[in-house]
């Protein structure tokens, strides 16, 4: 592994970076140009597209620039490092665990009662189409459930 | 589970931060393994005990009088 990082810093930023920030800021132009030049229904949600590519790109773009100027490889060196202790710290990796598995819970919880106020107010006719959301809710619920099993057994084979 | 981490981290006169890079740990987790918030894994209890150079049982000490009693 410290054969690993010390040749990752070493490498610098990966020319990838570079290449994905590009196509990314040029997807970006390519939809700007279009909702320009067309009227289409889709221009509101292409123009969010187009924003997030241009603005996505040129970060990405400035970030491969800076971090491979030559008096930043030590800085990128160290900070990658830094990323990567973060990343694999057991106790950070339990503490991500457990908050996962809580957040699971209360997912769950919340999923739970909102059938219920969905069904009370769709019974005193507060809202149209609550059955079609308890539905939903209901769906979701059982998927959530199910799938949390899934997973379990799947995890304990492996180990 | 008590442990002398602190007690030889500051013999070599290393700051947390110094040792966490060395063990590749976080900072928070050395503070956590010192104050007994957090046991560390056998892996890393492994690491610990190899960068000072001493066995497990002497840096790590299970208590198992204490867990005999609550069971």
């Amino acid at each position: 592994m410290k054969k690993f990082l010390s040749m990752k810093g070493e490498l610098g930023m990966k020319k990838n970076n570079f290449i994905i920030g590009l196509v990314y800021f040029i997807i970006g132009i390519v939809l700007l140009l279009f909702i320009l030049l067309f009227e289409t229904k889709l221009n509101s949600v292409l123009s969010g597209f187009a924003t997030t590519g241009i603005v996505f790109g040129a970060v990405m773009l400035w970030k491969y620039y800076y971090w491979t100027k030559p008096e930043n490889k030590d800085k990128y060196k160290e900070k990658t490092q830094n990323e990567d202790i973060e990343l694999k710290d057991e106790r950070k990796e339990m503490l991500r665990n457990k908050s996962g598995r809580y957040a699971y819970i209360l997912g769950l919880i919340i999923l739970s009662i909102s059938i219920a106020v969905f069904s009370i107010l769709g019974s005193l006719e507060i809202i149209d189409n609550s059955d079609l959301i308890v539905m939903y809710l209901g769906g979701l619920t059982v998927f959530q459930y199910i799938i949390g099993i899934i997973i379990y057994r799947h995890l304990s084979k492996k180990y | 589970m008590e442990n002398k981490v602190e007690i030889l981290r500051k013999e070599r006169g290393l700051s947390q931060e110094e040792f966490a890079k060395a063990v590749r740990v976080s900072r928070q987790t050395v503070s956590s393994i010192e104050t007994g918030k957090y046991n560390p894994s056998l892996e890393l209890a492994f690491i610990i005990s190899d960068y000072f150079g001493k066995a497990i049982e002497e840096i790590f000490i299970y208590e198992r009088g204490i867990r005999n009693e609550k069971e």
